[in-house]
């Protein structure tokens, strides 16, 4: 949803009683104006029915440099606790190493070992 | 070529192998399903993915909330499943956050959702539901039933205003009578331009 051309929402929810109300949704408000700019260029040509390309939207802030990945010898670091309202229970993180994205030719393809059961999470009313 | 949720999932997979914590909340009961269509999900990621839980159904009935906080510095909110359809045909937005304090709400929420307790407050960066986004998003004349009459209103107002409201919804063909009734209501005042859009699919919120 935009304002006026200067507030956006990008939200998970639908502008429904249900979203609103009872489930759990969580939406981001933009006042960045090349954001605003690109979502409402892509609305407009929805409007106007135009085929449009995917549109890459900035972000509104400085991208953060991507972290390095940790190698797999290295220890993994201690987890900071994130700032809750109760203590979070940090399970240890799985270290086998991924069947399913081997290198190589044999690798086996995601999903392969799973049954074929298409989920489509429904949109609400 | 991967299917958008196969890259989306191999690439949470890939992050687990390189040891970063790759926890994901479910809804136990979709809407409009059992939990036959949520199980073999759960069962999947479990397995291959990273670590499941159920989504918070003490704190509200449906998680729908479809986002995901990295490395507690960039954030992904969107309007999309991360299906097939929500990836690949629909028309959705989402919006890839750097700011850290959307991360870091978007983090508390997660948490609280994790461990099944309620949010005390909402975290301010973002609009949360059930807890506060009503309030952040419609005035607070605005009751359950209230919230296309005051979409209707603004319509209205716009006809003695020199800027005038313009206000453009776009309802997938398709749309049951829930919608329909929205969209009777919505169309009335001459400023309201409504669009329906068969292709691609509208699903997009924003």
């Amino acid at each position: 949803m935009i304002v006026d051309g200067k507030t956006l929402l990008i939200s998970t929810g639908d502008f429904s009683p249900t979203s609103l109300d009872h489930s759990r949704e969580l939406g981001v408000i933009v006042t960045d104006t090349s954001t605003l700019k690109a979502v409402q260029a892509l609305f407009s040509r929805d409007v106007a029915g135009i085929p449009a390309q995917p549109t890459p939207i900035p972000s509104p802030t400085v991208a953060l440099p991507t972290p390095a990945p940790i190698a797999t010898d290295t220890p993994l670091p201690t987890s900071t606790p994130p700032a809750t309202d109760t203590p979070v229970a940090i399970t240890p993180v799985v270290t086998e190493t991924p069947q399913l994205l081997a290198p190589g030719p044999t690798a086996t393809p995601l999903f392969a070992d799973v049954t074929p059961t298409k989920i489509v999470l429904p949109i609400l009313p | 070529m991967r299917s958008p949720p196969n890259a989306v999932f191999g690439a949470l997979q890939a992050a687990r192998g390189r040891h970063v914590m790759v926890r994901l909340v479910l809804e136990q009961q979709p809407y409009g399903m059992g939990s036959y269509a949520a199980d073999p999900a759960y069962n999947f990621l479990q397995t291959y993915v990273g670590q499941v839980r159920w989504g918070g159904q003490l704190a509200f009935r449906y998680t729908h909330a479809s986002y995901l906080v990295a490395d507690g510095a960039r954030t992904f909110i969107g309007s999309m499943s991360w299906t097939d359809t929500g990836l690949g045909a629909n028309r959705e937005l989402g919006l890839i956050d750097t700011d850290p304090r959307v991360a870091s709400a978007g983090e508390r929420v997660f948490n609280a959702d994790w461990n099944q307790r309620k949010l005390h407050s909402a975290p301010n960066a973002v609009v949360v539901s059930p807890d506060g986004a009503r309030a952040r998003i419609l005035k607070p004349d605005c009751n359950r039933t209230q919230v296309h009459r005051h979409l209707h209103r603004a319509t209205h107002r716009s006809g003695d205003n020199p800027r005038a409201y313009r206000v453009a919804r776009l309802w997938p063909a398709s749309a049951g009578g829930y919608t329909k009734r929205c969209l009777a209501g919505l169309s009335a005042p001459a400023p309201l331009q409504v669009t329906i859009v068969r292709q691609p699919y509208m699903d997009a919120r924003a």
